[in-house]
């Protein structure tokens, strides 16, 4: 297949917290585990950041039942504007997956753009998402055909 | 480990990474198509349109089913969704990390 492309998703929120802050949320265990959630049944339990270039990163998530564990590497982290990380996690079959966090600094506020892409060896190009969409969209009338 | 679930996922998300073929989709999506109504919209040969379609036939998207000597192409909406549950479950994820961030900071400044 010549023309590959990514499969990616992207979140787009505004942080009510200068660019800095919303940085050092992403990066300190401490202050990570007092946001990160699942499922709004208990907070994160065990998060280890080694913050750099090829540094690990583990989380675990517990809900009733299960625990769930999300492991990667950081590939880039420019301080306050960039982390780039792979994520490997039941969830992505325990595949590699590439996530970047670009944070634009809005003063008092941050804007906060999240990529979650599920091929990072795939030559990626932008704005792929979109091609995607009006499939997703024919979903819900294809359940009339199932 | 290489579960049967996760080499059924890649194949369908190579698939899904033309835009040609993805059209192809959004057609069938709609309609079980003849395969020469099928390459109707797109520029490109019959043969081009057939090589997308066993493609998608490796990757267990479509079926072609023969009638007469015409084959009609239709689309296997439960492969389709299996690929389209990994992004909306990473979406909704996402989108909750994304509301526990937000709350966080709004608390903080309420304390201080």
């Amino acid at each position: 297949m010549a023309e590959q492309e990514n499969i990616k998703l992207e979140l787009r929120r505004i942080i009510p917290a200068r660019r800095e802050a919303v940085f050092k949320a992403w990066t300190d265990p401490s202050l990570m585990k007092q946001w990160w959630q699942q499922l709004d049944v208990k907070y994160a339990e065990n998060i280890k950041l080694d913050l750099r270039k090829g540094g690990k990163y583990e989380i675990h998530m517990r809900t009733k039942t299960e625990l769930y564990i999300m492991q990667g590497e950081y590939l880039e982290i420019v301080e306050p504007e960039k982390l780039v990380f792979s994520w490997r996690a039941e969830s992505t079959y325990h595949k590699e997956t590439k996530v970047t966090v670009l944070l634009k600094d809005l003063g008092t506020e941050t804007e906060l753009l999240l990529t979650h892409e599920a091929f990072p060896d795939t030559k990626s190009r932008d704005g792929h998402f979109q091609g995607w969409r009006p499939v997703l969209e024919n979903l819900e009338r294809l359940d009339f055909l199932l | 480990m290489q579960t049967v679930q996760n080499s059924r996922l890649d194949k369908v998300f190579s698939a899904l990474a033309d835009p040609t073929r993805r059209a192809i989709i959004e057609s069938l999506s709609e309609d079980a198509l003849p395969v020469r109504e099928l390459a109707k919209p797109f520029k490109i040969s019959l043969p081009a349109i057939s090589r997308h379609l066993r493609v998608l036939e490796w990757a267990g998207l479509i079926i072609q089913q023969k009638e007469g000597n015409l084959r009609r192409c239709i689309i296997q909406g439960e492969v389709l969704k299996e690929a389209s549950a990994w992004l909306s479950r990473y979406e909704k994820f996402w989108d909750l990390q994304l509301d526990g961030l937000v709350e966080f900071f709004k608390n903080k400044k309420k304390k201080n």
